[in-house]
């Protein structure tokens, strides 16, 4: 979409943060992308070396985690991610209800959960994470079902009725086929602005890529995942930032299209863990 | 007191508000010269009287912009003449500007982005990157969005932002240019007196879909419906 800033100037750096001088700014690096992992990652540092007492920065949290994922730090990842979570679900009750918004910090909280649940390590940590991940979702569940009826806007309640979807799915719920149902009948029900703004935007094109992974055969699941893949990578600028490369709920799907036996291609969004460690160059 | 007063031409209409003791009143008038901080102008006039303010009286020169913006010009009289034409001489104060906006603005927002970077080439142009910075939407509009951040951005400088849209219509995404950033207060945190100053940025976004920028003006609409349906219940 977006051609690299031309006319740049000077940003400038309070005094106040803590990873003001950091050393790794001063260490060369390749590329753009390596210098914000590398920024990113000691920022998140000191933010968590700071927590409680530091005011809530999920998107600081869920930024370092997804640098972790780049990087292969799966430890460091899965912390970044639990808290990450956390501070996503109290911007739902923050802000999120009142403005029409939790939707998409739910999807974020989710996907969080499900890499935290998926690549902690082995054993009691793993387990806890997948608890968090099932009681999270059924709260979801039970929140949205209640703002679904209370909400006024066609757009908003489907994007709530997708929430819900995702979070049963996420959970492994056995309500997916019947929200699945819902969703389509709520999808056919809309009005035709309201259906102009939902098709080929992020909502339409995860429901149909969780359609094709959930009733799908394997081979189509791979067109579905491709599409919704393209249609982030429209988004991303020139650099790439953090927050361009990594989709958790694309590499949630795709983890679940590979465990039916699909063999999807590339997806732009959901990288291989340590896929750009090279970028961090050389200290 | 000001320096110069740039965007200010002779010829120019405007019109000048008089607080007085008769009440307050705007009137008609011409720009006929200016020097530094001194603007002449034309004696200002109601149904074919002049009207005649006191030497030291403060007055506002409303000032239309080429650019379709006003500028608000807080003056005070200081030298007035009737021969050969009546003027009046004021010294310029101070200078507010109210620009143009090509669309509505929603104002009381609440909406944390997904992603708020700075491109920051503070350490050299070979090695920018995108800087993270915390911010909080506060209001929004078909042009851009007004935020408060935790840092300051300089003028010009470019962010990249995404944030969900109000009420459903997904995320918006693009980048903009820092139009204006100025000090917000001061903040207490964390159980003690922790003064942290924030900023208050106003981002015009200029590399943005069309499409995009056709949602966020249908957001804006959907805001409105649903605060007029929450105000009506």
């Amino acid at each position: 979409m977006s051609a690299p800033p031309s006319d740049l100037h000077a940003g400038q750096r309070p005094g106040s943060l803590p990873a003001r001088g950091l050393e790794g700014r001063r260490t060369p690096t390749t590329t753009p992308l390596g210098r914000e992992i590398r920024y990113t990652l000691t920022h998140a540092q000191n933010y968590l070396v700071r927590l409680p007492r530091a005011e809530p920065d999920p998107i600081l949290l869920l930024r370092a985690a997804r640098a972790c994922w780049l990087v292969e730090e799966l430890d460091a990842m899965c912390v970044y991610y639990r808290e990450a979570s956390l501070q996503l679900l109290a911007v739902v009750e923050l802000g999120g209800r009142r403005t029409g918004t939790a939707s998409e910090y739910w999807r974020l909280a989710l996907g969080a959960l499900w890499m935290a649940a998926t690549y902690s390590e082995l054993g009691k940590e793993r387990t806890t994470d997948q608890a968090t991940l099932r009681s999270t979702t059924y709260k979801i569940l039970d929140v949205a079902q209640r703002m679904a009826l209370e909400a006024a806007q066609p757009l908003d309640r489907i994007s709530i009725e997708m929430s819900r979807l995702r979070g049963a799915w996420y959970a492994g719920n056995l309500e997916v086929p019947r929200l699945l149902s819902a969703m389509d009948q709520r999808i056919n029900a809309m009005d035709v602005n309201s259906r102009g703004l939902w098709m080929g935007e992020h909502d339409q094109l995860a429901f149909a890529s969780l359609r094709a992974v959930i009733v799908e055969r394997p081979e189509r699941m791979a067109v579905a995942l491709a599409t919704l893949d393209e249609h982030l990578a429209q988004a991303a600028v020139r650099p790439p930032t953090i927050m361009d490369l990594v989709d958790e709920e694309l590499l949630a799907l795709e983890a679940e299209a590979i465990k039916k036996g699909a063999r999807p291609d590339r997806l732009r969004l959901a990288p291989k863990r340590g896929a750009r460690r090279a970028e961090m160059g050389t200290r | 007191m000001v320096a110069s007063l740039p965007g200010i031409r002779i010829g120019a209409s405007c019109e000048i508000a008089i607080e007085s003791a008769d009440g307050y009143g705007e009137y008609k008038s011409r720009i006929e010269d200016f020097q530094e901080d001194r603007l002449t102008l034309a004696m200002p006039s109601h149904r074919g009287t002049f009207v005649i303010p006191s030497i030291g009286d403060p007055i506002e020169v409303i000032v239309p912009t080429p650019g379709g913006g006003t500028l608000f010009l807080e003056s005070e009289v200081t030298q007035r003449q009737s021969q050969p034409l009546p003027l009046v001489i004021v010294r310029v104060l101070s200078v507010g500007q109210r620009q143009t906006r090509g669309y509505f603005r929603i104002l009381n927002l609440t909406v944390r982005p997904t992603e708020c970077a700075l491109w920051d080439i503070s350490a050299g142009r070979d090695d920018s990157f995108w800087r993270p910075v915390r911010a909080t939407i506060q209001d929004m509009s078909g042009g851009g969005v007004g935020m408060l951040a935790d840092e300051e951005m300089s003028v010009g400088s470019r962010v990249r932002v995404r944030f969900p849209l109000p009420y459903g219509g997904g995320e918006c995404f693009g980048i903009g240019e820092v139009k204006m950033c100025r000090p917000h207060g001061t903040r207490g945190g964390g159980g003690r007196s922790v003064h942290i100053e924030r900023w208050i940025v106003g981002l015009q976004m200029d590399e943005i879909t069309r499409r995009t920028r056709e949602r966020l003006i249908k957001a804006v609409h959907r805001y409105q419906a649903e605060e007029r349906r929450v105000g009506a219940a």
